[in-house]
């Protein structure tokens, strides 16, 4: 199972989707695009046990799994 | 100008005059004369006590209910960055509750567990010479807050260092 985390208030909201399941895949996808164009989320692949994660621009259904972090600002 | 406040407080009603007292404008200076009324609070009716009882019952359970929400957020924002570090990582996390990466340029950062100004760039001796202050536009618990630094500095440290103010 693919697991979209977006990070937010609850800690995260997750998304998972099975890549053999085009609908799954969809549904993931709509919602990395709203938060990537539309609020400027960063988009990451990463993988657990601690190697470096990558920025993506695109969804990437094949992806084990993906962090969308709201953009940043200075404080 | 002379004038007369009606109420000091919402739960109370009657009434004393005073005599006149001196009210000085904070931001002007200027002097005014008033009548104040003073007022002396009441005894509450049982009904009104039972209302503010119930009030004051919901305004706990509500903020019992946020501390809830937030404890479990908090929980799992920790399970998610703990899940993406190495073991190496999550032993200086358990030991010193920060996070050492290497940025992209092979500077090293401190991410304490915090939000204002929690980054620090550390030198080879381990002194800090820079601390940053950056963080999601959103709210969001510590360890996410942690983990989006992290993910920056690793991929974007040229951007992180743009977007953060520097003390």
């Amino acid at each position: 199972m693919n697991t979209l985390h977006v990070l937010d208030r609850t800690g995260d909201t997750k998304i998972t989707w099975d890549r053999t399941i085009p609908e799954e895949v969809g549904a993931a996808r709509a919602t990395f695009n709203r938060l990537k164009q539309d609020n400027r989320y960063l988009a990451y692949k990463v993988n657990p046990g601690g190697n470096k994660g990558e920025v993506i621009t695109e969804f990437d259904p094949d992806a084990e799994k993906i962090i969308l972090a709201p953009p940043m600002v200075g404080g | 100008m002379t004038g007369t406040w009606e109420s000091w407080a919402v739960d109370t009603s009657n009434t004393a005059t005073c005599s006149s007292a001196t009210w000085t404008h904070l931001t002007s200076g200027t002097t005014h004369i008033v009548s104040v009324v003073y007022t002396a609070r009441r005894e509450l009716s049982a009904e009104e006590r039972e209302q503010m009882r119930l009030e004051n019952k919901q305004l706990r359970q509500w903020a019992d209910r946020r501390a809830e929400e937030r404890r479990q957020a908090d929980a799992r924002a920790d399970d998610l960055l703990l899940s993406l570090l190495t073991p190496a990582e999550r032993e200086t996390m358990e030991k010193m509750a920060a996070l050492v990466v290497r940025g992209q340029t092979g500077r090293t950062f401190r991410l304490r567990r915090g939000r204002i100004a929690n980054v620090d760039e550390m030198d080879a001796g381990g002194n800090v010479i820079a601390r940053f202050c950056i963080h999601p536009r959103e709210s969001v618990p510590y360890g996410d807050n942690l983990l989006a630094q992290k993910l920056m500095l690793e991929t974007n440290e040229a951007e992180f260092l743009r977007i953060a103010n520097r003390s």
